[in-house]
């Protein structure tokens, strides 16, 4: 079911009553209406694949429990391979598997020879890129002797499925999530005030900023061909904003009603729109995602340690397969191997950590440079974007290079006027609570309370009147 | 925790009575709330036309083809196969138009049903614009009408309801109706919906048609024109044909002829104008040669396909259309008498006389019923 809809209305307070009136007193019954609602939540978009993430789910804590009870070194790093194997086996049945058969038969055709295995109608199990990359930490830090595994399955599998974050993320890490699920929760009122203000903010990023960007850059990328460079420049902004106000908003939600529940997710997006360069984007966008790659994937191959060939090396792996994660279409790759091309000079000439800090930290405006280096990296991000936005990597090309015509200086054909004005104040929120964890999320201190309740209703009028045609979360089809 | 609970109760109260406004009308029109298998097992005259949940439509479609005995005869396509009435034909039919957006949708759909619901004839609706050129086709499963029932409203719909407030558009609640069944905001305002035999009563807008409301969406077919500049929804560009699609043609009349079903297809009509503007415009040419590649794949078969792109094919005109691509009812009266004097096979199960009689007798260019 999707956050923005009635039966989640009615679905989260049942859930929520339930968890903290009838069940308060047992943290074993309190998972297990977890597990409950998770499976219902799950099932609700398509109840066959509700066994596929249970066996996967058992088969992690079986070999978790393996692992533990075993010393032989040899025999761990077996179970951990089979772990692998499975997850990403999985993952790749289910999402790749059509990729592989038809660039097989594109490369055989390709040498003269005529093949053609057929491929399979594969329905993609919503949040399987996400749950297995979750469980697949587990197994990974059980391993390094980071965690021990639980023994205890109603936690475990409550950890996997549980529903804020089971079908787009944040990707929690075991050692962060699990032991939340072994430890008793009270009920904190000023928590479950934030993780509301927290989902309010989300669904408005998601309905109205996300779902209205997205119509103007469907008709705009679907009949490139026939606009002028500033329209498709038009509609590459509105998809940098609609994947934005669709991702994080989702992991808003998902943020804000585990902590109606006393669960702390990771944060997973950071403004990463303020960025003053491609590294900084990094370590703001995605974060579940790109740390969980850089953890087990970039310092285990070696990270940035090594001459520069290795440092390439690595960067572009972790790029490609980031990009690569997204779905079986070589956009994706392109589009990681593009950001992968902006973030090396940053590395090579070791500049890759130099803005840590919040862009215009000790003042409200920013500086000219800080400005200049907003706007640029902003605008190489959009440029990818439209590698991640595009049918194939001719469209792809060609959207950029119609975009950097002489009719890029001409009048745009489509200017949804209220779209423009809506994200213009968007960016001005996020702006004034860049350095909050979320930008409304100290309103209230910030601006008192009369001034912070007008403004819920404010949203909540505009959530209801400026809302979108509802489009699918973006990253469901992840 | 109580405290939580009291402050979210407080601050929802004004919210819910807000809301309360438009559920009533959503709630008394059956635009949602409503048990549509019960109106569908009654089968008492009805008109149910959603008005803001399109996608319903998929589902009563396919609960009519499954609920009920098999039919004889389904035509099955987009919006632009909704003109077939029964009357037109002297077997069972249904007319499950408004089912299908492009080729890839057929086969699932027919598989959606179990094999005995299957007909023995199927009118095809080919939409020109299933042969663009396209990467990236979405393939549904055969699950898809069945799953598309919305029975509650989302927020996004709240809205549009109270926009119809403010516009004068939509009442808060409308009176019962008389006589026949109406479910769904269209039913209830505009007398617009499907009728039982799945075939589109278009209600309030044939008489807007007829009196030249410039209110109307496609007046003088302005909305098309607006699309075909703007190469939006179904008229984005294509300069060349899809070859897939062919392909799926070809898999979708071998099933056909696997299940024994005589199959005969058609392009529908776009209004005289319209095709002119498209020419006009030099980005359609994927629609150049879509007869004469897709006409092979069903003579393979002994199928029949029918060019009926131009309304003076079959002796209509502008006048005889509903809007820039949908032909009205004697329109398509029109091609199935000229299916009928060129020895289709339907021509056994047209009711042609009386047809034939409608046509001559009818009051106005657009309904012959």
């Amino acid at each position: 079911m999707l956050f923005n809809s009635i039966e989640f209305l009615v679905f989260l307070p049942i859930v929520f009553i339930s968890y903290w009136f009838i069940l308060q007193r047992s943290l074993v019954l309190q998972n297990l209406l977890l597990v409950t609602a998770s499976y219902v939540f799950y099932g609700w978009w398509d109840w066959r694949f509700l066994g596929l993430i249970f066996i996967s789910s058992m088969i992690d804590f079986s070999l978790g429990m393996l692992m533990d009870n075993e010393h032989r070194q040899k025999l761990r790093k077996l179970y951990l391979w089979i772990s692998i194997a499975i997850n990403l086996g999985l993952l790749g049945f289910f999402k790749y598997f059509n990729f592989f058969i038809e660039n097989f038969n594109s490369a055989f055709t390709f040498f003269g020879n005529s093949i053609n295995i057929a491929s399979l109608e594969i329905i993609l199990p919503v949040g399987i890129s996400f749950y297995t990359f979750q469980t697949l930490s587990y197994t990974i830090d059980v391993y390094k002797g980071k965690l021990r595994p639980t023994k205890n399955l109603i936690s475990f599998l409550a950890f996997v499925s549980f529903f804020p974050q089971l079908v787009a993320g944040p990707i929690e890490r075991a050692t962060h999530l699990l032991p939340q699920f072994n430890t008793e929760r009270r009920f904190n009122y000023l928590l479950a005030v934030n993780g509301l203000q927290q989902i309010i903010w989300g669904l408005f990023k998601k309905v109205v900023i996300a779902d209205n960007c997205a119509e103007y850059a469907n008709i705009i990328f679907n009949n490139s061909e026939g606009y002028n460079g500033s329209t498709l420049f038009v509609g590459a902004i509105f998809f940098t904003f609609q994947i934005y106000g669709d991702f994080s908003g989702y992991s808003d939600i998902a943020i804000g009603t585990s902590r109606l529940f006393g669960f702390d997710l990771m944060k997973n997006f950071n403004f990463p729109y303020f960025s003053r360069d491609i590294a900084e984007f990094w370590r703001r966008w995605h974060i579940s995602l790109s740390t969980w790659f850089r953890d087990y994937l970039y310092i285990p191959l070696g990270g940035s340690r090594g001459n520069n060939w290795f440092k390439l090396r690595n960067t572009f792996i972790i790029f490609i397969v980031s990009g690569f994660w997204h779905g079986a279409n070589w956009t994706f790759i392109i589009w990681g191997a593009i950001n992968a091309l902006f973030f090396v000079p940053l590395l090579l000439t070791n500049r890759h950590r130099n803005n840590t800090d919040s862009v215009a930290q000790y003042s409200f405006f920013p500086s000219i440079k800080e400005l200049f280096q907003m706007s640029t990296t902003f605008m190489l991000t959009v440029i990818a974007w439209v590698f991640f936005r595009a049918d194939n990597i001719q469209h792809a090309f060609s959207y950029i290079s119609d975009i950097f015509s002489a009719s890029l200086f001409s009048i745009p054909e489509i200017r949804p006027t209220n779209v423009f004005i809506l994200v213009l104040v968007f960016i001005m929120i996020e702006w004034w609570g860049r350095k909050e964890e979320f930008a409304i999320s100290n309103i209230q201190n910030r601006l008192g309370k009369p001034i912070a309740y007008f403004f819920y209703y404010l949203l909540l009028f505009v959530l209801f009147w400026f809302g979108g045609v509802q489009q699918q979360f973006i990253y469901f089809q992840f | 925790m109580s405290k939580f609970l009291r402050n979210i109760i407080y601050f929802i109260i004004p919210i819910v009575v807000v809301l309360m406004f438009p559920l009533t009308t959503l709630y008394t029109t059956g635009e949602n709330f409503m048990n549509i298998d019960a109106t569908i097992e009654k089968d008492e005259n009805y008109i149910i036309g959603f008005g803001l949940h399109d996608q319903n439509f998929n589902y009563l479609k396919w609960k009519n083809i499954t609920f009920k005995p098999k039919h004889d005869l389904l035509s099955v396509g987009s919006s632009r196969v909704l003109k077939f009435r029964k009357e037109m034909f002297n077997k069972t039919f249904y007319n499950a138009g408004y089912t299908i957006k492009s080729m890839y949708d057929f086969r699932p759909f027919l598989k959606s049903f179990s094999e005995e619901k299957l007909p023995d004839y199927l009118i095809l609706g080919i939409d020109q614009w299933m042969f663009k050129k396209t990467e990236k086709h979405e393939i549904r499963s055969t699950d898809f009408w069945r799953k598309s029932f919305v029975k509650y409203p989302r927020f996004s719909i709240l809205k549009l309801v109270y926009e119809g407030y403010l516009d004068g558009s939509l009442e808060l609640t409308y009176p019962k109706s008389e006589g026949v069944v109406k479910v769904g905001l269209n039913a209830f305002k505009n007398n617009k919906g499907f009728r039982n035999d799945g075939s589109m009563n278009y209600g309030n807008v044939i008489k807007k048609i007829i009196a030249k409301d410039s209110t109307l969406k496609d007046f003088e077919f302005k909305d098309t024109y607006d699309r075909i500049r703007q190469g939006s929804v179904q008229f984005s560009y294509g300069a060349s044909m899809d070859t897939a699609v062919l392909r799926e043609l070809d898999s979708l009349l071998f099933f056909c002829q696997q299940k024994k079903i005589e199959v005969v297809g058609f392009l529908p009509p776009f209004a005289d104008a319209v095709n002119q503007r498209l020419k006009a415009s030099n980005n359609y040419h994927y629609m150049d040669s879509i007869y004469d590649k897709s006409m092979p794949i069903f003579e393979k078969y002994n199928y029949e396909f029918w060019d009926f792109s131009e309304l003076k094919k079959v002796g209509s005109g502008d006048n005889e259309v509903l809007d820039g691509f949908h032909g009205s009812e004697v329109t398509y009266a029109k091609m199935l008498i000229y299916m009928n004097n060129n020895h289709s096979i339907l021509a056994h199960l047209i009711n042609i006389k009386d047809l034939e009689a409608k046509l001559k007798n009818r009051e106005h260019s657009l309904l012959i019923y």
